[in-house]
């Protein structure tokens, strides 16, 4: 595991509105040939808890000059799942 | 004052409230009798008093609304008090209503005086004090309970006495007094410590026993109450039939040798009894059988057992031991000797994560934080509107890949490869709910369904085939015998012709009876594929595909589907005729044959008459009579009927497209809006109607195809169908239709924001005298036409894809079998719904053309109504389109082709004479031109 100084922003649109967000890591998975992206822009649930996003990329694309359509949603279990386990990772250092 | 006095005083000022208005009234009534000065002195005085009435009591009961609202609250309170959250949400939960609740108190305590505060105090502090004084009366009276229980109980001695039925703590409780009890008596402490030996070591046999269920400390766990051992749950990956045999002959079998349920003195000495007698003798002989014989033995077992070779086939197993597994497990061999890998990743940890890099500020911020304090969102954000529309790049791909396609491609035809055998072991056994870590285990469930859907389909063909040679045979028989017979009447006739017919009555009707009888057993074959427990029919339930597509060729039998008694009972007694003809026949009485064949054909004339069939769209026969057409399936090829394949698109296009509609037809705004506008509105106004009018008919032809329906796909998606293409994350196929959906959705909503928008920039622009008339109704066509086609260009992304999954036929055909299985419910609806496609188009046209007067009254609508108008503008646009491609199409052409059926053969012979029936059929000319005149025998011919 890699510290960074500054992984760079993205910007989201969330209820309309276009928001600025941190990516706060990211990691690769070779056998799904895809790399992930998790960013949040510090705001809280309904539970106090802090929201991350996630979005996944194809290879070959320079995620630090991401465009639009080069970002992916994540929905499978097993991909959430592995993202969990990174965070938890992460949280343990 | 007390709350009491306050709830008093609300009833006083409530009748005081009453007599004012009683006032009112009879002021009313004895206003003529006074002057108006007079009259309105007295209702203002009471008017005043009635205010100030009202102003008290309103005061009062909010007062007293207060008063219960703080009492709810604090109970609510005290309550939540003792509750012990099971996880972080529920603490969360928790914490917010208590939170909520004691501001509430806060706000109400604003309305109420510090006495009444202190009175709710008061009585809260009573209520507490009664609860605990209930619960110590509680307490003490079941201590006392279990105390005289104690006393009741039978003695660890007695013989009925089951150590099981107790926790284990009570029973060395109960151990222990009873020891202090025996403590002078050897005897009896000597049998104490044997039983209290056996139970102890039992217990500890326990901890080691995996059949068991053990909680997270590997503590066994027991019934309430008990030390009988709970069973363990059932693996994730175990068959229930599995964990039922387990439960029955391991779980239970282990509790009964145990002796859980036998008395534990009993049982101790049938252990003793069992190992003292004899013992030693009894070992000696079983040392002596396993060592001295034990060579011969193992040779004996081995000849009786034969190992088999690891290159044996494994179909020379015998079809009695073959089962379903066996079939499945050779698939998957298959699979991994084609390089294919079949263990499924299911665990995360085994999709490994690398190359992780992290944020040093985010390290920072969470290194006092768990990764509780976090939630991963997943669909929380949309992409940046501005870069470029949804619409013209359409959407990212689904993720499929080619080594998917390729590994279900090699399952599909490995199935379609499986021999007739293994084919009826799926169909007798197979349910399609296998549950295993292999890969591809929702691609087998699937694609096995549908070729065992197949298989039965084809079995039923196959015997409904052979009766209808049957019974094209009994007919044509059938009116040989009548035209014999009725010479045979003739007077004319000698008894040496006579005697000749009826040799060829007899010649022709020697097999009848067993003719008919192999014909009831084929029947009931045939209604068994398609109506068993594991039959067509019934799983049509679950696949809804298109499972009895008729051909043309038919002919009608029945299955009870309705409560006719009367029928019912008149098909008993001709199926009754039908038995007793073979039955006689079988015996060996010639008429009996006759009989048979006779019974057969009223049985078919009666079913015939209460039967009736209609060409569905894609079911082709179907039945819309009393009695269900059994039919002669011919499969219609989706892929060949050009069609039927564009009005699968259509109906593909409407299944999104009704959603649209639905969701945003708001038709009463609509009617209201041009009723008030109707010069104004001209051509829009008429579209409208023309559309709304419509609307209901494609309402009816697809009536729940909206998104609800597409949710319901999902759940028949999990239960077999969908689940087959997907990749190996496992995506259900279902998420396909509700992606579709949901893009559709966001498409739609961006048409209606685009040109909503643009409609207005183009509405201010004219207003302003930026652009003319000309130029504005130029715009707005382009608007239209803009949103047209990007529905368009949607609807061609769209069905292709549908049909990029591995076993698009499969997939659309449950699309298509869910829509015509709805349009089935009303099928005239769908003749109707083309039929007003066919009339749409012709005004869709006009839509992009609009006038000032109508660009005005669309402006003056409300905006939700504007974007509705624009979509289904837009909507319509589409609609004309493929109701042109529609209009071209041969559906017509092809419903009216006539080929020759045997339910044509049927009705023919009830209507003509049998000389033309047999002409007719060409059978009959040739043993009537034969016969006719002609004395010579032809038996043995």
């Amino acid at each position: 595991m890699e510290q960074v100084e500054d992984l760079g922003k993205i910007t989201i649109v969330k209820d309309g509105q276009e928001v600025e967000c941190d990516i706060i890591f990211t990691f690769d998975n070779e056998e799904l040939e895809k790399r992930y992206i998790a960013f949040t822009d510090y705001t809280k649930d309904e539970n106090g808890r802090q929201n991350i996003y996630f979005g996944a990329i194809r290879p070959n694309i320079d995620y630090e000059k991401l465009e639009y359509n080069q970002l992916d949603k994540v929905t499978s279990k097993e991909e959430l799942a592995m993202l969990q386990d990174v965070l938890n990772q992460i949280t343990e250092l | 004052m007390n709350i009491e006095a306050i709830r008093n005083q609300i009833l006083i000022e409530e009748r005081e409230m009453q007599h004012l208005n009683n006032e009112i009234s009879s002021l009313e009534n004895a206003r003529s009798n006074m002057t108006e000065e007079e009259y309105n002195r007295n209702l203002n005085n009471i008017n005043t008093y009635l205010a100030q009435a009202q102003e008290r009591l309103n005061q009062n009961r909010q007062i007293a609304r207060a008063y219960d609202s703080v009492l709810t609250n604090i109970r609510a309170l005290n309550q939540l008090a003792t509750l012990t959250p099971r996880d972080r949400q529920q603490e969360d939960e928790i914490a917010e209503e208590k939170e909520a609740r004691e501001e509430e108190i806060k706000r109400m305590n604003t309305f109420l005086s510090e006495d009444l505060q202190e009175e709710i105090r008061k009585t809260i502090e009573e209520e507490n004090q009664t609860s605990i004084i209930q619960e110590e009366q509680i307490k003490t009276s079941s201590q006392s309970q279990a105390q005289d229980s104690s006393l009741e109980t039978v003695s660890i001695l007695d013989p009925n006495f089951n150590a099981a039925g107790m926790t284990y703590e009570d029973f060395r409780k109960k151990y222990r007094e009873e020891r202090n009890l025996y403590q002078n008596n050897e005897e009896m402490l000597g049998r104490l410590n044997n039983i209290y030996s056996m139970v102890r070591n039992r217990r500890r046999n326990e901890k080691n026993n995996p059949n068991y269920l053990k909680d997270q400390n590997g503590e066994v766990m027991y019934y309430p109450g008990t030390s009988i051992p709970q069973p363990r749950l059932q693996n994730w990956d175990e068959p229930t039939e599995d964990y039922n045999a387990f439960l029955y002959n391991v779980f239970g079998k282990q509790l009964e040798e145990n002796g859980y349920f036998n008395h534990d003195s009993n049982n101790l000495l049938r252990l003793e009894n069992k190992y003292n007698i004899d013992k030693q003798d009894e070992v000696k002989r079983l040392e002596n059988k396993y060592n001295v014989d034990k060579q011969d033995e193992v040779k004996r077992l081995e000849n009786k057992y034969p190992k088999t070779n690891t290159n044996s086939n494994p179909t020379s197993t015998t079809l009695k031991n073959r089962g379903y597994r066996d079939v499945i497990d050779e698939l998957y061999l298959a699979m991994e000797e084609a390089g294919f890998e079949t263990l499924g990743k299911k665990d995360a940890s085994r999709v490994a994560a690398s190359n992780i890099k992290v944020a040093k500020n985010f390290v920072n911020q969470v290194k006092n934080q768990p990764s509780l304090f976090y939630k991963i969102t997943t669909a929380a954000y949309e992409l940046p509107k501005g870069i470029a529309s949804l619409i013209r790049k359409g959407w990212s791909k689904f993720r499929t890949s080619n080594e998917q396609k390729e590994r279900v491609k090699f399952l599909q035809e490995k199935i379609q490869s499986l021999p007739s055998e293994d084919m009826e072991i799926l169909y007798r056994e197979y349910r399609g709910n296998e549950i295993t870590n292999r890969l591809d285990q929702d691609s087998m469930n699937f694609l096995l369904n549908g070729a065992i859907a197949k298989y039965a389909r084809d079995m039923a063909r196959e015997y409904a085939n052979k009766n209808e040679l049957i019974t094209r045979k009994a007919y044509l028989t059938k009116a040989t015998i009548d035209m014999f017979q009725e010479k045979m009447g003739a007077d004319k006739t000698s008894k040496k012709q006579k005697a000749s017919y009826q040799g060829v009555i007899d010649y022709l009707t020697q097999d009848s009876g067993k003719m008919v009888g192999e014909f009831l057993e084929n029947n009931n074959k045939q209604e068994e594929y398609l109506h068993g427990n594991s039959g067509i029919r019934n799983q049509q339930e679950d696949f809804r595909s298109s499972a009895t597509k008729a051909s043309n060729k038919g002919w009608r039998f029945a299955k009870k589907q309705d409560t006719d008694f009367e029928l019912y009972h008149r098909e008993r007694e001709a199926f009754n005729a039908i038995k007793e003809g073979i039955i006689k026949a079988e015996n060996g009485d010639k008429q009996g044959n006759i009989d048979a064949l006779n019974a057969l054909i009223d049985y078919n004339a009666l079913e015939h008459s209460e039967t009736s069939t209609k060409k569905g769209i894609f079911r082709g026969l179907y039945s819309t009579g009393k009695r269900e057409a059994k039919e002669i399936v011919e499969e219609n090829n989706y892929e060949t009927d050009k069609s039927l394949l564009g009005l699968r698109n259509i109906l593909l296009t409407f299944a999104a497209g009704t959603a649209i509609v639905s969701e945003y037809m708001h038709q009463l705004e609509l009617q209201t809006i041009l009723e008030k506008q109707k010069d104004a509105f001209d051509t829009v106004g008429q579209a409208g109607q023309t559309i709304n009018s419509n609307k209901s008919t494609w309402a009816e032809g697809i009536k729940d195809t909206t998104y609800e329906n597409i949710q319901a796909m999902q759940d028949i998606g999990e239960r077999h169908a969908f689940t087959a293409q997907m990749n190996q994350n496992g995506r259900m196929t279902g998420d396909i239709y509700y992606d579709l959906d949901t893009k559709y959705h966001d498409m739609t909503k961006n048409s209606f924001d685009h040109a909503y928008n643009s409609f207005l920039d183009i509405a201010s622009e004219h207003s302003a005298g930026t652009i003319t008339d000309t130029q504005m109704l130029q715009q707005l066509a382009d608007v239209a036409k803009d949103s047209y086609n990007n529905l368009l260009e949607t609807y061609r992304n769209c069905v292709p894809t549908l049909e990029e999954y591995g076993l698009s036929k499969y997939a659309t055909e449950e699309l298509i079998g869910i829509i015509s299985e709805t349009a089935q419910k009303s099928p005239e609806a769908v003749v109707n719904m083309y039929q007003s496609l066919v009339d749409v188009s012709s005004i869709g046209d006009e839509l992009v053309t609009l006038s000032a007067e109508q660009t005005q009254a669309l402006q003056s609508l409300p905006s939700n109504m504007l974007s509705t108008v624009m979509t289904t503008a837009a909507m319509y646009g589409l609609v004309c389109q493929t109701g042109k491609s529609m209009a071209n199409s041969n559906y017509n052409e092809e419903a009216k082709q006539a080929n020759e059926s045997l339910a044509d053969m049927i009705a023919d012979y009830e209507q003509m004479n049998t000389k033309d029936f047999l002409h007719e059929y060409n059978q009959g000319e040739e043993i009537f031109n034969q016969y006719n005149g002609n004395t010579q025998q032809t038996r043995g011919k």
